[in-house]
């Protein structure tokens, strides 16, 4: 009973940092909605099938998060085309920023983290979300020295795109 | 995040990335709460879970999983099937607690009790050898040509009447126990049939138990309501119950197992403490019945606008507090005693109150 209400008191917090993790990774809102709700209904059928190896999952907010962005990953079709660097991105709003709209500086950081390359994006959008450096170096499959290493070089070409040096296609050498 | 210094002239500075990173970390998280709707994903989430699971072997089938379907017939249909089992345990609990054995199970164990009253196949031959000499000495002083006047008649006629053999045919010792073998088969089959029947009907409890813990888990996750937690807690738990309950009516079988002729006696006082256990469980299992009904009860229902019309409502009382409009269609049925039972609370707007009328029970049932 315990399990389940933890799962979903999980599920409260972490839905929509899921949604905005997949965005980072360069989802449009509705690919990464159905992302994490396919990441979610993974964990949720683990919980229930086998309690044990759910609770056994250490860091679950980084280990939902590689779930939803390999579901957004999979090979894509009409309706998960992902966007990449170099695509039309919308206009910009209008100066006053509400909810109902994406603020200026929200879009400007999505479209600098697709100046990125893969790597150098997902580790990012890990740090954006506070996931401690050992969970992302788990979760890919790297070194946790490899992981500070490309978040260094990340944060370099975020510190030019955001200055205003844009230069579409630019990958991390 | 980073805030370590390494700027190169006209870039930013590590605190000015991380400063901005972290207002557009907040908006887009604002933005993204406003406008996707986590509760329509959880609901999808739980259809796609329940869509997996075994089918019921319930008659009432589950609520709908549609998601576009008006949440107050799922709440209405769960408290009526949670009244459904309270009445189901009611029944089955009082059975058991008043020390009556499952369907007869000890009587027809006891019966033959008095005969078999040990393991020596050859004590029982020799009881069974005098009846046969005092039936036959019956005769011989002639209690058939003058029933009532002699004396040494009642002595074989008590002797017969003690027994529960028929001894008429003058049968042998060894007819006499295989009669008595196949008169013990007979009872056991007969016991089997009894046991599985209880067992079929714990089950089918507890298969209701178990679907509306998971129909309360839908209506949760549509509602995202925290106070059903509860409700599935006590739904769940009262599954587990009945798990239990199951597993010592199917323990029965050791008792079948026994070599009755010689173990009798046990085979019947462990018959009587599974009963006294079965009634146990079964009791804490209504108790929890009831509370269940009560939590399920508390919630409140809106069924403004609902379409009621094809709910099968047994029990009015399950409506009790429900809030409805002129929008609502209710079963053709009921439709008068809902506008009976019904005050206005807002323009428009209905609440149904069955409080603690005297008559409650006669509205109760349709």
């Amino acid at each position: 009973m315990q399990v389940r209400t933890d799962w979903i008191s999980f599920y409260d917090t972490h839905y929509h940092r899921v949604v905005r993790f997949v965005m980072h990774n360069g989802a449009s809102q509705a690919d990464a909605q159905d992302a994490a709700q396919e990441a979610f209904i993974e964990s949720w059928a683990l919980m229930s099938s086998d309690p044990d190896r759910w609770q056994a999952i250490t860091g679950k907010e980084a280990w939902i998060r590689a779930v939803a962005l390999r579901r957004y990953r999979r090979p894509p079709g009409p309706r998960r085309r992902p966007l990449i660097a170099g695509d039309e991105i919308p206009d910009l709003p209008a100066p006053e920023p509400g909810h109902e709209e994406l603020t200026v500086q929200a879009q400007l950081v999505l479209q600098a983290l697709r100046a990125l390359d893969e790597e150098a994006r997902t580790v990012m959008a890990f740090d954006l979300d506070d996931i401690p450096a050992a969970d992302i170096a788990r979760e890919l499959d790297i070194t946790q020295q490899r992981v500070r290493d490309v978040k260094k070089k990340a944060r370099t070409i975020l510190k030019q795109e955001l200055a205003g040096n844009v230069t579409p296609g630019r990958s991390q050498p | 995040m980073n805030s370590h210094d390494d700027t190169r002239p006209g870039e930013m500075t590590d605190t000015q990335l991380d400063q901005l990173l972290a207002a557009a970390n907040r908006e887009l998280l604002g933005h993204i709460e406003t406008t996707a709707d986590p509760h329509r994903a959880l609901t999808a989430i739980m259809i796609g879970s329940t869509q997996e699971a075994p089918p019921s072997e319930t008659a009432t089938p589950a609520i709908s999983h549609d998601p576009d379907r008006h949440p107050a017939i799922g709440m209405i249909t769960i408290r009526l099937r949670a009244r459904d089992l309270v009445l189901d345990l009611d029944s089955t609990s009082d059975i058991m607690l008043n020390g009556v054995p499952p369907r007869g199970l000890s009587r027809h164990y006891g019966s033959h009790h008095d005969l078999v009253v040990s393991r020596d196949r050859r004590r029982i031959f020799a009881i069974a050898r005098d009846r046969r000499d005092a039936r036959d000495r019956s005769r011989t002083l002639g209690i058939d040509k003058d029933p009532d006047n002699d004396p040494e008649k009642d002595l074989a006629l008590d002797y017969e009447r003690s027994s529960t053999w028929d001894l008429a045919t003058g049968a042998t010792d060894r007819t006499l126990l295989r009669d008595m073998a196949q008169d013990i088969a007979r009872d056991r089959r007969r016991t089997r049939d009894l046991d599985s029947g209880l067992a079929r009907d714990v089950d089918s409890v507890r298969d209701i138990a178990r679907d509306i813990a998971r129909d309360i888990d839908l209506v949760h996750a549509r509602a995202h309501g925290r106070a059903l937690g509860r409700a599935s807690d006590l739904a769940r738990n009262l599954a587990s119950e009945l798990d239990s309950a199951l597993d010592h009516v199917l323990a029965y079988d050791l008792a079948r197992d026994h070599d009755i002729a010689r173990d009798f006696a046990h085979a019947r006082a462990l018959a009587q403490d599974l009963t006294h256990d079965i009634g146990f469980v079964l009791s804490s299992a209504l108790s929890l019945a009831v509370e269940l009904a009560r939590d399920l009860d508390a919630q409140q229902v809106d069924a403004s606008g609902a379409d009621l019309s094809t709910l099968e409502i047994k029990h009015l009382d399950a409506l009790d507090r429900t809030i409805w409009t002129r929008q609502t269609t209710w079963p053709p049925s009921i439709a008068d005693q809902v506008e009976a039972r019904s005050e206005e609370i807002r323009p428009g707007v209905y609440q149904i109150h069955f409080g603690n009328t005297s008559d409650r029970h006669a509205l109760t049932l349709v």
